[in-house]
Protein backbone atom coordinates (compact mmCIF):
# COMPACT_ATOMS: atom_id res chain seq x y z
CA UNK A 1 0.00 0.00 0.00
CA UNK A 2 1.24 3.21 -1.05
CA UNK A 3 0.66 6.19 1.15
CA UNK A 4 0.08 9.67 -0.34
CA UNK A 5 2.13 11.65 2.52
CA UNK A 6 1.69 14.84 1.05
CA UNK A 7 -2.54 14.37 1.56
CA UNK A 8 -1.95 12.83 4.16
CA UNK A 9 -0.36 15.89 5.90
CA UNK A 10 -2.88 18.68 4.19
CA UNK A 11 -5.89 16.60 5.33
CA UNK A 12 -4.71 15.91 9.34
CA UNK A 13 -3.22 19.40 9.17
CA UNK A 14 -6.43 20.83 7.54
CA UNK A 15 -8.02 19.08 9.61
CA UNK A 16 -6.30 20.21 13.05
CA UNK A 17 -6.48 23.48 11.80
CA UNK A 18 -10.05 23.32 11.28
CA UNK A 19 -10.55 22.39 15.02
CA UNK A 20 -8.35 25.19 16.39
CA UNK A 21 -9.93 27.55 14.46
CA UNK A 22 -13.87 26.56 15.83
CA UNK A 23 -12.98 26.48 19.15
CA UNK A 24 -11.43 29.85 19.36
CA UNK A 25 -14.50 30.90 17.11
CA UNK A 26 -16.99 29.07 19.86
CA UNK A 27 -14.89 30.62 22.76
CA UNK A 28 -15.60 34.18 21.25
CA UNK A 29 -18.85 33.80 21.31
CA UNK A 30 -19.60 32.05 23.79
CA UNK A 31 -18.02 34.85 25.52
CA UNK A 32 -21.06 36.76 24.47
CA UNK A 33 -23.89 33.97 25.12
CA UNK A 34 -23.61 33.43 29.25
CA UNK A 35 -24.03 35.63 31.80
CA UNK A 36 -22.29 38.85 31.76
CA UNK A 37 -19.17 38.49 34.88
CA UNK A 38 -18.60 42.11 35.22
CA UNK A 39 -15.65 43.82 34.25
CA UNK A 40 -13.14 40.98 35.25
CA UNK A 41 -9.81 39.86 33.38
CA UNK A 42 -11.72 38.20 30.61
CA UNK A 43 -12.68 41.33 29.93
CA UNK A 44 -9.64 43.30 30.00
CA UNK A 45 -10.44 45.21 32.69
CA UNK A 46 -10.21 45.64 36.68
CA UNK A 47 -10.95 42.48 38.59
CA UNK A 48 -14.16 43.18 40.50
CA UNK A 49 -17.75 44.20 38.69
CA UNK A 50 -19.20 47.75 39.13
CA UNK A 51 -19.06 48.73 42.52
CA UNK A 52 -21.25 51.19 44.52
CA UNK A 53 -24.57 52.77 43.07
CA UNK A 54 -23.84 51.96 39.55
CA UNK A 55 -24.14 48.06 40.22
CA UNK A 56 -27.34 48.23 42.17
CA UNK A 57 -28.26 50.67 39.36
CA UNK A 58 -27.94 48.73 36.77
CA UNK A 59 -29.75 45.21 39.04
CA UNK A 60 -33.38 47.36 39.73
CA UNK A 61 -34.44 49.71 41.98
CA UNK A 62 -31.45 51.02 44.20
CA UNK A 63 -31.58 51.44 47.48
CA UNK A 64 -33.13 55.32 47.41
CA UNK A 65 -36.04 53.97 45.20
CA UNK A 66 -34.58 54.85 41.98
CA UNK A 67 -37.80 53.28 40.19
CA UNK A 68 -37.39 55.51 37.54
CA UNK A 69 -33.78 54.58 36.44
CA UNK A 70 -34.65 51.05 37.13
CA UNK A 71 -37.93 50.98 34.73
CA UNK A 72 -35.72 53.52 32.12
CA UNK A 73 -32.96 50.71 32.14
CA UNK A 74 -35.77 47.94 31.80
CA UNK A 75 -37.27 49.65 28.72
CA UNK A 76 -33.94 50.22 27.00
CA UNK A 77 -32.58 46.78 27.57
CA UNK A 78 -35.84 45.16 26.31
CA UNK A 79 -35.31 47.01 23.10
CA UNK A 80 -31.53 46.03 22.98
CA UNK A 81 -32.41 41.86 21.78
CA UNK A 82 -28.49 41.63 22.36
CA UNK A 83 -27.29 38.40 23.41
CA UNK A 84 -27.60 38.17 27.24
CA UNK A 85 -23.92 39.18 28.06
CA UNK A 86 -23.77 42.13 25.67
CA UNK A 87 -27.11 43.22 27.15
CA UNK A 88 -25.82 43.55 30.59
CA UNK A 89 -22.63 45.10 30.03
CA UNK A 90 -24.68 48.05 27.82
CA UNK A 91 -27.40 48.32 30.67
CA UNK A 92 -23.86 48.39 33.44
CA UNK A 93 -22.52 50.86 31.64
CA UNK A 94 -25.88 53.40 31.19
CA UNK A 95 -26.21 52.45 34.94
CA UNK A 96 -22.47 54.22 35.06
CA UNK A 97 -23.12 56.79 33.19
CA UNK A 98 -26.43 57.51 35.09
CA UNK A 99 -24.42 57.60 38.47
CA UNK A 100 -22.03 60.20 36.81
CA UNK A 101 -24.92 62.13 35.97
CA UNK A 102 -26.60 62.61 38.44
CA UNK A 103 -23.77 63.08 40.65
CA UNK A 104 -22.99 65.62 39.23
CA UNK A 105 -26.52 67.39 38.70
CA UNK A 106 -26.64 66.66 42.59
CA UNK A 107 -23.53 68.61 43.46
CA UNK A 108 -24.92 71.43 41.40
CA UNK A 109 -27.96 71.93 43.85
CA UNK A 110 -30.70 69.61 42.10
CA UNK A 111 -32.26 67.76 44.21
CA UNK A 112 -32.29 64.14 43.76
CA UNK A 113 -35.56 63.69 41.71
CA UNK A 114 -34.89 66.29 39.30
CA UNK A 115 -31.09 65.20 39.33
CA UNK A 116 -32.94 61.88 37.75
CA UNK A 117 -35.46 63.25 35.62
CA UNK A 118 -32.60 66.04 34.15
CA UNK A 119 -30.33 62.86 33.81
CA UNK A 120 -32.83 60.63 32.21
CA UNK A 121 -34.08 63.11 29.41
CA UNK A 122 -30.86 63.59 28.36
CA UNK A 123 -30.19 59.87 26.82
CA UNK A 124 -33.93 60.51 25.08
CA UNK A 125 -36.77 57.68 25.09
CA UNK A 126 -35.42 54.51 26.58
CA UNK A 127 -37.11 52.45 23.70
CA UNK A 128 -35.30 54.92 21.03
CA UNK A 129 -32.01 54.53 22.98
CA UNK A 130 -32.18 50.65 23.13
CA UNK A 131 -33.21 50.83 19.11
CA UNK A 132 -29.93 52.55 18.43
CA UNK A 133 -27.68 50.94 20.65
CA UNK A 134 -29.18 47.57 19.24
CA UNK A 135 -28.26 48.89 15.68
CA UNK A 136 -25.04 50.04 16.76
CA UNK A 137 -24.44 46.53 17.79
CA UNK A 138 -25.83 44.68 14.95
CA UNK A 139 -23.73 45.50 12.12
CA UNK A 140 -23.39 44.40 9.01
CA UNK A 141 -19.42 43.50 9.54
CA UNK A 142 -20.59 41.67 12.73
CA UNK A 143 -23.46 39.59 10.74
CA UNK A 144 -21.17 37.99 8.14
CA UNK A 145 -18.29 37.57 10.59
CA UNK A 146 -21.33 35.69 12.91
CA UNK A 147 -21.84 34.01 9.69
CA UNK A 148 -18.49 33.04 8.17
CA UNK A 149 -17.71 32.10 12.00
CA UNK A 150 -20.86 29.98 12.03
CA UNK A 151 -19.63 28.16 9.04
CA UNK A 152 -16.40 26.99 10.29
CA UNK A 153 -18.41 26.31 13.94
CA UNK A 154 -20.93 24.11 11.93
CA UNK A 155 -18.02 21.72 10.78
CA UNK A 156 -16.40 21.95 14.40
CA UNK A 157 -19.97 20.97 15.30
CA UNK A 158 -19.96 18.08 13.05
CA UNK A 159 -16.70 16.93 13.74
CA UNK A 160 -17.84 16.57 17.65
CA UNK A 161 -21.51 15.56 17.30
CA UNK A 162 -20.14 12.57 14.69
CA UNK A 163 -17.87 11.31 17.44
CA UNK A 164 -20.94 11.68 19.67
CA UNK A 165 -23.18 9.80 17.53
CA UNK A 166 -20.53 6.81 17.31
CA UNK A 167 -20.65 6.52 20.60
CA UNK A 168 -24.23 6.91 21.16
CA UNK A 169 -24.76 4.73 18.03
CA UNK A 170 -21.99 1.69 19.68
CA UNK A 171 -23.59 1.59 22.90
CA UNK A 172 -26.90 1.76 21.87
CA UNK A 173 -25.87 -1.48 19.80
CA UNK A 174 -24.24 -3.14 22.79
CA UNK A 175 -27.40 -2.45 25.05
CA UNK A 176 -29.34 -3.80 22.18
CA UNK A 177 -27.29 -7.02 21.87
CA UNK A 178 -27.29 -7.38 25.76
CA UNK A 179 -30.85 -7.08 25.78
CA UNK A 180 -31.12 -9.46 22.80
CA UNK A 181 -29.17 -11.98 24.87
CA UNK A 182 -31.47 -11.81 27.98
CA UNK A 183 -34.84 -11.98 25.18
CA UNK A 184 -33.56 -14.58 23.77
CA UNK A 185 -33.69 -16.76 26.98
CA UNK A 186 -36.77 -16.13 27.32
CA UNK A 187 -38.27 -16.81 24.13
CA UNK A 188 -38.08 -13.34 22.39
CA UNK A 189 -35.12 -13.05 20.10
CA UNK A 190 -34.36 -9.57 18.26
CA UNK A 191 -34.00 -9.42 14.60
CA UNK A 192 -31.09 -11.29 13.46
CA UNK A 193 -28.68 -8.99 12.13
CA UNK A 194 -26.09 -11.79 11.08
CA UNK A 195 -28.31 -12.06 8.14
CA UNK A 196 -26.93 -9.96 4.88
CA UNK A 197 -30.12 -8.10 5.08
CA UNK A 198 -29.96 -7.64 8.66
CA UNK A 199 -26.32 -6.26 8.95
CA UNK A 200 -27.00 -3.75 6.10
CA UNK A 201 -30.18 -2.27 7.80
CA UNK A 202 -27.99 -2.94 11.20
CA UNK A 203 -25.06 -0.53 9.16
CA UNK A 204 -27.42 2.17 7.47
CA UNK A 205 -28.76 2.74 11.23
CA UNK A 206 -25.88 3.45 12.94
CA UNK A 207 -24.75 5.29 10.11
CA UNK A 208 -27.70 7.32 9.88
CA UNK A 209 -27.20 7.74 13.85
CA UNK A 210 -23.81 9.16 13.42
CA UNK A 211 -25.00 11.71 11.58
CA UNK A 212 -28.52 12.94 12.88
CA UNK A 213 -26.16 13.95 15.90
CA UNK A 214 -23.67 15.00 13.84
CA UNK A 215 -26.52 17.35 11.55
CA UNK A 216 -27.55 18.64 15.21
CA UNK A 217 -24.34 19.45 16.52
CA UNK A 218 -23.46 21.21 13.69
CA UNK A 219 -26.58 23.56 13.69
CA UNK A 220 -26.45 24.14 17.55
CA UNK A 221 -22.53 25.32 17.24
CA UNK A 222 -23.53 27.67 14.20
CA UNK A 223 -26.31 29.00 16.06
CA UNK A 224 -24.29 29.71 19.28
CA UNK A 225 -21.09 30.82 17.92
CA UNK A 226 -22.77 33.36 15.29
CA UNK A 227 -25.47 34.72 17.49
CA UNK A 228 -22.43 35.38 19.74
CA UNK A 229 -19.75 37.16 17.20
CA UNK A 230 -22.92 38.77 15.57
CA UNK A 231 -24.48 40.05 18.63
CA UNK A 232 -27.79 38.77 17.66
CA UNK A 233 -30.49 36.92 19.63
CA UNK A 234 -30.20 32.72 19.43
CA UNK A 235 -33.32 32.34 18.16
CA UNK A 236 -33.06 34.98 15.81
CA UNK A 237 -29.94 33.32 14.43
CA UNK A 238 -31.70 29.50 15.15
CA UNK A 239 -33.99 30.12 12.40
CA UNK A 240 -31.59 30.71 10.13
CA UNK A 241 -29.21 27.92 10.65
CA UNK A 242 -32.14 25.20 11.18
CA UNK A 243 -33.17 26.38 7.33
CA UNK A 244 -29.30 25.97 6.00
CA UNK A 245 -28.89 23.04 8.24
CA UNK A 246 -32.42 21.00 6.78
CA UNK A 247 -31.57 22.25 3.04
CA UNK A 248 -27.70 20.35 3.50
CA UNK A 249 -28.54 17.96 5.91
CA UNK A 250 -31.73 17.29 3.69
CA UNK A 251 -30.21 17.14 0.77
CA UNK A 252 -27.59 14.74 2.13
CA UNK A 253 -30.03 12.47 3.90
CA UNK A 254 -32.21 12.39 0.46
CA UNK A 255 -29.61 12.51 -1.97
CA UNK A 256 -26.24 12.41 -0.74
CA UNK A 257 -25.85 8.82 0.88
CA UNK A 258 -25.65 5.81 -1.70
CA UNK A 259 -26.02 2.60 -0.45
CA UNK A 260 -28.35 -0.20 0.36
CA UNK A 261 -31.65 0.98 1.47
CA UNK A 262 -34.01 -0.28 3.86
CA UNK A 263 -37.51 1.27 5.23
CA UNK A 264 -35.98 1.76 8.55
CA UNK A 265 -32.78 2.85 7.05
CA UNK A 266 -35.32 5.40 5.26
CA UNK A 267 -36.95 6.40 8.31
CA UNK A 268 -33.75 7.02 10.48
CA UNK A 269 -32.23 9.00 7.16
CA UNK A 270 -35.28 11.32 7.11
CA UNK A 271 -34.72 12.04 10.64
CA UNK A 272 -31.32 13.92 10.15
CA UNK A 273 -32.64 17.28 8.91
CA UNK A 274 -35.31 16.69 12.00
CA UNK A 275 -32.34 16.33 13.92
CA UNK A 276 -30.84 19.49 12.69
CA UNK A 277 -33.93 21.69 13.88
CA UNK A 278 -33.84 20.24 16.92
CA UNK A 279 -30.39 21.46 17.52
CA UNK A 280 -30.96 24.83 16.76
CA UNK A 281 -34.28 25.06 19.00
CA UNK A 282 -33.68 22.82 21.74
CA UNK A 283 -32.74 24.41 24.76
CA UNK A 284 -30.15 26.03 22.97
CA UNK A 285 -29.67 28.79 26.06
CA UNK A 286 -27.55 25.82 27.51
CA UNK A 287 -24.06 27.19 27.23
CA UNK A 288 -21.63 24.58 25.08
CA UNK A 289 -19.19 22.55 26.96
CA UNK A 290 -15.76 23.43 27.55
CA UNK A 291 -13.49 21.64 24.59
CA UNK A 292 -9.57 21.85 25.12
CA UNK A 293 -7.14 22.13 23.59
CA UNK A 294 -6.06 18.25 24.50
CA UNK A 295 -9.26 17.79 23.71
CA UNK A 296 -9.28 19.19 19.86
CA UNK A 297 -5.84 17.24 19.32
CA UNK A 298 -7.34 13.96 20.72
CA UNK A 299 -10.67 14.70 18.58
CA UNK A 300 -8.39 15.26 15.50
CA UNK A 301 -6.69 11.90 16.06
CA UNK A 302 -9.76 10.06 16.12
CA UNK A 303 -11.53 11.68 13.59
CA UNK A 304 -8.93 11.62 11.05
CA UNK A 305 -6.96 8.15 12.07
CA UNK A 306 -10.30 5.73 10.97
CA UNK A 307 -10.42 8.24 7.73
CA UNK A 308 -7.58 7.63 6.81
CA UNK A 309 -7.29 3.74 7.53
CA UNK A 310 -10.93 3.23 6.41
CA UNK A 311 -9.59 4.90 3.12
CA UNK A 312 -6.82 2.55 2.82
CA UNK A 313 -8.92 -0.03 3.10
CA UNK A 314 -11.02 0.40 0.09
CA UNK A 315 -14.12 -0.21 -0.75
CA UNK A 316 -16.14 -3.74 -1.12
CA UNK A 317 -18.69 -4.97 -3.62
CA UNK A 318 -22.35 -5.52 -3.09
CA UNK A 319 -23.73 -7.61 -6.11
CA UNK A 320 -22.53 -11.24 -6.26
CA UNK A 321 -23.49 -14.39 -8.45
CA UNK A 322 -24.77 -17.28 -7.40
CA UNK A 323 -22.39 -20.48 -6.82
CA UNK A 324 -24.49 -23.66 -7.41
CA UNK A 325 -24.68 -26.48 -5.19
CA UNK A 326 -22.53 -29.63 -6.36
CA UNK A 327 -25.00 -32.24 -6.70
CA UNK A 328 -28.40 -31.09 -8.90
CA UNK A 329 -30.57 -31.92 -11.67
CA UNK A 330 -31.85 -29.57 -14.10
CA UNK A 331 -35.59 -29.74 -12.92
CA UNK A 332 -34.05 -28.66 -9.27
CA UNK A 333 -33.82 -24.92 -10.84
CA UNK A 334 -37.93 -25.02 -11.45
CA UNK A 335 -37.02 -23.02 -14.83
CA UNK A 336 -40.93 -25.16 -15.89
CA UNK A 337 -42.59 -22.61 -13.49
CA UNK A 338 -41.00 -19.90 -15.82
CA UNK A 339 -41.82 -21.90 -18.93
CA UNK A 340 -41.31 -24.89 -21.12
CA UNK A 341 -37.98 -25.76 -22.59
CA UNK A 342 -38.06 -24.81 -26.24
CA UNK A 343 -38.32 -27.77 -28.32
CA UNK A 344 -34.87 -29.04 -29.67
CA UNK A 345 -36.69 -28.96 -33.63
CA UNK A 346 -36.81 -25.35 -33.38
CA UNK A 347 -33.18 -24.83 -32.61
CA UNK A 348 -29.99 -25.02 -34.12
CA UNK A 349 -29.13 -28.48 -34.21
CA UNK A 350 -25.33 -29.05 -32.81
CA UNK A 351 -25.37 -25.28 -31.34
CA UNK A 352 -25.77 -24.27 -28.22
CA UNK A 353 -26.68 -21.27 -26.30
CA UNK A 354 -24.57 -19.21 -23.90
CA UNK A 355 -25.67 -16.94 -21.81
CA UNK A 356 -23.42 -13.73 -21.86
CA UNK A 357 -23.33 -10.72 -19.68
CA UNK A 358 -21.79 -9.02 -16.68
CA UNK A 359 -22.42 -6.88 -13.61
CA UNK A 360 -21.10 -3.54 -13.91
CA UNK A 361 -20.38 -3.12 -9.73
CA UNK A 362 -19.70 0.99 -10.02
CA UNK A 363 -23.32 0.91 -11.05
CA UNK A 364 -25.04 -2.27 -10.23
CA UNK A 365 -26.83 -2.52 -13.85
CA UNK A 366 -26.49 -6.55 -14.56
CA UNK A 367 -26.06 -6.84 -18.88
CA UNK A 368 -27.14 -9.59 -20.59
CA UNK A 369 -25.26 -10.54 -23.72
CA UNK A 370 -26.85 -13.95 -24.98
CA UNK A 371 -25.82 -15.56 -28.05
CA UNK A 372 -25.63 -19.07 -30.34
CA UNK A 373 -22.45 -20.67 -30.63
CA UNK A 374 -21.53 -23.54 -32.94
CA UNK A 375 -19.83 -26.72 -30.65
CA UNK A 376 -16.02 -26.12 -31.19
CA UNK A 377 -12.60 -27.78 -29.72
CA UNK A 378 -11.90 -27.52 -26.02
CA UNK A 379 -9.65 -24.36 -25.17
CA UNK A 380 -11.32 -22.30 -27.72
CA UNK A 381 -13.74 -19.23 -28.23
CA UNK A 382 -16.81 -20.37 -29.47
CA UNK A 383 -17.67 -18.44 -32.33
CA UNK A 384 -21.09 -16.85 -32.11
CA UNK A 385 -23.87 -17.54 -34.91
CA UNK A 386 -25.46 -14.83 -36.80
CA UNK A 387 -29.13 -14.98 -35.02
CA UNK A 388 -31.63 -14.06 -38.31
CA UNK A 389 -31.83 -17.96 -39.62
CA UNK A 390 -32.20 -18.92 -35.88
CA UNK A 391 -34.95 -16.62 -34.97
CA UNK A 392 -37.25 -17.12 -37.97
CA UNK A 393 -39.41 -19.73 -35.71
CA UNK A 394 -39.38 -16.97 -33.06
CA UNK A 395 -40.97 -13.90 -32.20
CA UNK A 396 -41.29 -11.99 -29.11
CA UNK A 397 -37.82 -12.77 -27.81
CA UNK A 398 -37.81 -11.29 -24.22
CA UNK A 399 -35.55 -11.86 -21.35
CA UNK A 400 -38.08 -12.49 -18.26
CA UNK A 401 -36.43 -11.55 -14.69
CA UNK A 402 -37.97 -13.88 -11.39
CA UNK A 403 -37.62 -13.71 -8.03
CA UNK A 404 -35.05 -16.95 -7.03
CA UNK A 405 -34.08 -18.18 -3.69
CA UNK A 406 -31.05 -18.62 -3.38
CA UNK A 407 -28.97 -19.38 -0.46
CA UNK A 408 -25.27 -19.32 -0.54
CA UNK A 409 -24.34 -20.92 2.90
CA UNK A 410 -22.83 -24.10 2.82
CA UNK A 411 -24.94 -27.04 2.74
CA UNK A 412 -28.20 -24.61 1.42
CA UNK A 413 -30.03 -26.27 -1.31
CA UNK A 414 -30.14 -25.49 -5.27
CA UNK A 415 -30.53 -22.40 -6.23
CA UNK A 416 -34.63 -22.58 -7.47
CA UNK A 417 -37.09 -19.89 -9.18
CA UNK A 418 -39.12 -18.45 -6.37
CA UNK A 419 -42.63 -20.63 -7.58
CA UNK A 420 -44.35 -18.56 -5.45
CA UNK A 421 -45.10 -15.84 -7.82
CA UNK A 422 -47.07 -16.06 -10.75
CA UNK A 423 -45.22 -13.91 -12.92
CA UNK A 424 -41.53 -12.48 -13.26
CA UNK A 425 -40.61 -8.68 -11.50
CA UNK A 426 -39.23 -7.33 -14.50
CA UNK A 427 -39.23 -8.47 -18.48
CA UNK A 428 -37.60 -6.20 -20.68
CA UNK A 429 -37.34 -7.29 -25.15
CA UNK A 430 -34.24 -8.67 -26.12
CA UNK A 431 -32.23 -6.10 -28.26
CA UNK A 432 -31.49 -8.32 -31.46
CA UNK A 433 -28.21 -7.32 -32.57
CA UNK A 434 -26.54 -9.57 -35.51
CA UNK A 435 -25.04 -12.55 -33.52
CA UNK A 436 -26.33 -11.36 -29.66
CA UNK A 437 -29.08 -10.62 -27.69
CA UNK A 438 -29.51 -7.93 -25.24
CA UNK A 439 -30.91 -6.48 -22.32
CA UNK A 440 -29.71 -4.73 -19.25
CA UNK A 441 -31.54 -4.68 -16.08
CA UNK A 442 -31.02 -2.17 -12.99
CA UNK A 443 -31.90 -4.19 -10.00
CA UNK A 444 -29.85 -2.49 -8.03
CA UNK A 445 -32.88 0.53 -8.35
CA UNK A 446 -35.44 -2.19 -7.60
CA UNK A 447 -36.50 -2.50 -3.75
CA UNK A 448 -37.19 -6.04 -3.99
CA UNK A 449 -35.48 -7.69 -6.77
CA UNK A 450 -32.57 -8.77 -4.23
CA UNK A 451 -32.28 -12.57 -5.80
CA UNK A 452 -33.04 -12.92 -9.17
CA UNK A 453 -33.07 -15.28 -12.50
CA UNK A 454 -33.08 -14.13 -15.37
CA UNK A 455 -34.32 -16.55 -18.54
CA UNK A 456 -34.72 -15.84 -22.14
CA UNK A 457 -38.36 -16.94 -23.79
CA UNK A 458 -39.68 -16.24 -26.95
CA UNK A 459 -43.26 -16.95 -28.52
CA UNK A 460 -42.79 -20.43 -30.45
CA UNK A 461 -44.29 -21.52 -34.17
CA UNK A 462 -47.25 -22.86 -32.19
CA UNK A 463 -47.94 -19.56 -30.27
CA UNK A 464 -46.74 -20.90 -27.13
CA UNK A 465 -44.12 -18.92 -24.90
CA UNK A 466 -41.24 -21.22 -24.30
CA UNK A 467 -37.15 -20.48 -22.38
CA UNK A 468 -34.31 -20.59 -24.68
CA UNK A 469 -32.27 -21.71 -21.95
CA UNK A 470 -31.45 -22.10 -18.11
CA UNK A 471 -30.45 -18.25 -17.70
CA UNK A 472 -28.62 -16.79 -15.23
CA UNK A 473 -29.10 -15.99 -11.86
CA UNK A 474 -27.64 -13.60 -9.12
CA UNK A 475 -27.98 -10.98 -6.16
CA UNK A 476 -28.17 -7.68 -6.40
CA UNK A 477 -29.15 -5.41 -3.42
CA UNK A 478 -30.43 -1.77 -3.92
CA UNK A 479 -28.01 0.11 -4.78
CA UNK A 480 -29.10 4.57 -4.68
CA UNK A 481 -30.27 7.02 -2.66
CA UNK A 482 -32.89 7.57 -0.13
CA UNK A 483 -35.23 9.59 -2.68
CA UNK A 484 -34.22 6.25 -5.18
CA UNK A 485 -35.77 4.00 -2.64
CA UNK A 486 -38.87 6.25 -2.17
CA UNK A 487 -39.34 7.10 -5.88
CA UNK A 488 -38.40 2.90 -6.63
CA UNK A 489 -41.01 1.51 -9.00
CA UNK A 490 -41.95 -1.73 -6.60
CA UNK B 1 -46.81 57.55 1.53
CA UNK B 2 -46.39 61.05 2.96
CA UNK B 3 -45.94 58.39 6.52
CA UNK B 4 -43.16 56.42 4.86
CA UNK B 5 -41.43 59.86 3.89
CA UNK B 6 -41.86 61.36 6.54
CA UNK B 7 -40.40 58.56 8.77
CA UNK B 8 -37.76 57.91 5.98
CA UNK B 9 -36.23 61.70 6.20
CA UNK B 10 -36.87 60.86 10.16
CA UNK B 11 -34.14 57.72 9.73
CA UNK B 12 -32.07 59.92 7.28
CA UNK B 13 -31.38 62.65 10.28
CA UNK B 14 -30.61 60.13 12.61
CA UNK B 15 -28.00 58.49 10.08
CA UNK B 16 -26.71 61.80 9.69
CA UNK B 17 -26.55 63.06 13.65
CA UNK B 18 -25.12 59.79 14.21
CA UNK B 19 -22.16 60.21 11.72
CA UNK B 20 -21.45 64.06 13.09
CA UNK B 21 -21.62 62.38 17.03
CA UNK B 22 -18.91 59.24 15.53
CA UNK B 23 -16.90 62.26 13.73
CA UNK B 24 -17.10 63.86 17.25
CA UNK B 25 -16.45 61.11 19.62
CA UNK B 26 -12.64 60.42 17.38
CA UNK B 27 -11.67 63.75 17.38
CA UNK B 28 -12.64 63.55 21.35
CA UNK B 29 -10.25 59.97 21.37
CA UNK B 30 -7.36 61.75 19.76
CA UNK B 31 -6.80 63.61 22.70
CA UNK B 32 -6.80 60.08 24.95
CA UNK B 33 -8.91 57.30 25.81
CA UNK B 34 -11.82 57.48 28.22
CA UNK B 35 -15.30 56.65 29.17
CA UNK B 36 -19.01 58.11 28.11
CA UNK B 37 -19.27 60.78 30.56
CA UNK B 38 -15.62 61.87 29.64
CA UNK B 39 -15.26 61.75 25.70
CA UNK B 40 -19.24 63.92 26.22
CA UNK B 41 -17.19 66.77 28.65
CA UNK B 42 -14.40 66.26 25.90
CA UNK B 43 -16.67 67.16 23.19
CA UNK B 44 -18.89 69.82 24.14
CA UNK B 45 -16.73 71.39 27.14
CA UNK B 46 -20.13 70.50 29.64
CA UNK B 47 -20.15 67.90 32.42
CA UNK B 48 -22.94 65.00 31.94
CA UNK B 49 -25.07 67.42 34.02
CA UNK B 50 -24.46 69.96 31.25
CA UNK B 51 -22.94 72.24 34.16
CA UNK B 52 -20.88 75.03 33.15
CA UNK B 53 -20.35 76.26 29.59
CA UNK B 54 -23.95 75.61 28.29
CA UNK B 55 -27.32 74.26 29.46
CA UNK B 56 -28.18 70.95 29.12
CA UNK B 57 -30.65 69.86 26.34
CA UNK B 58 -33.18 67.02 26.24
CA UNK B 59 -32.12 64.12 24.24
CA UNK B 60 -28.61 66.01 23.68
CA UNK B 61 -26.58 62.39 24.84
CA UNK B 62 -28.99 60.15 22.44
CA UNK B 63 -26.72 59.66 20.38
CA UNK B 64 -23.29 59.47 22.63
CA UNK B 65 -23.80 55.50 23.07
CA UNK B 66 -25.21 54.76 20.02
CA UNK B 67 -22.21 56.29 18.48
CA UNK B 68 -19.19 54.65 20.80
CA UNK B 69 -20.90 51.28 20.04
CA UNK B 70 -21.59 51.78 16.82
CA UNK B 71 -17.51 52.69 16.29
CA UNK B 72 -16.71 49.92 18.26
CA UNK B 73 -18.55 47.26 16.06
CA UNK B 74 -17.05 48.51 13.28
CA UNK B 75 -13.64 48.32 14.69
CA UNK B 76 -12.17 51.41 14.99
CA UNK B 77 -12.54 52.01 19.04
CA UNK B 78 -12.08 49.36 21.68
CA UNK B 79 -13.56 49.46 24.51
CA UNK B 80 -12.14 47.65 27.82
CA UNK B 81 -13.47 48.25 31.52
CA UNK B 82 -10.75 50.49 33.61
CA UNK B 83 -10.92 51.44 37.38
CA UNK B 84 -10.97 54.93 37.57
CA UNK B 85 -9.76 57.47 39.87
CA UNK B 86 -12.43 56.45 42.50
CA UNK B 87 -11.26 52.83 42.30
CA UNK B 88 -14.67 51.83 40.43
CA UNK B 89 -14.40 50.35 37.11
CA UNK B 90 -16.03 52.45 34.10
CA UNK B 91 -16.21 51.33 30.73
CA UNK B 92 -13.53 53.11 28.93
CA UNK B 93 -12.64 53.52 24.76
CA UNK B 94 -9.81 53.95 22.95
CA UNK B 95 -8.60 54.09 19.09
CA UNK B 96 -7.34 51.25 18.09
CA UNK B 97 -8.14 47.30 17.49
CA UNK B 98 -6.39 45.96 20.77
CA UNK B 99 -7.48 46.66 24.29
CA UNK B 100 -4.96 47.48 26.89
Amino acid sequence: MTVDWLGLILYVGGGGALLIVTIWLVGRGEAHLGDWRGPGPGRGGAPQGPAGPAGQIAGSAGPRGDLAIAAYLDRMTSELRLPAADAAEVRAELADHLEDSIASLEADGFDREDAIREALGRLGPAAELGRQIRAAHQSTRRLLAGVGGGVFAAGGGFVLGYLGGFALAFGSFLVLAALGGILGRFGLPLPDLSTSEGSAVANSLFLNIILAVGAAGAVRYAVRTSAGLSRRTLRSMATFWAAAGVLVFGWLALFGMRGQQSWPAVAAALCIPLAAIAGGFVRIERPMPHVGRWAAIAIAVAVILPVVLLAAAGASSFTTTAAYATQFQESDFRLDHVAPMAPAAWLPADDFYIDGGDTDYSSGAVTVDAHFATSVAPDTSPTPLPLGPILTNWRDVRFEAWHAIIDLSPGSGVPHVDTSFSSPFLVLPAVVHDDSLQAEFHFERLRDARTWWIVPTATGPDGNRYRLSDGRQGMTAFNGSVWDWLTAPQ
Amino acid sequence: MNLWRGRARGRGADMAELARERERLLNALENGPGGGPVLFRRMYGVSTAGRPASRPQQGDQAYLYPALHSLESSWRITASWLPGDDGVPHRSYRIGLRPR
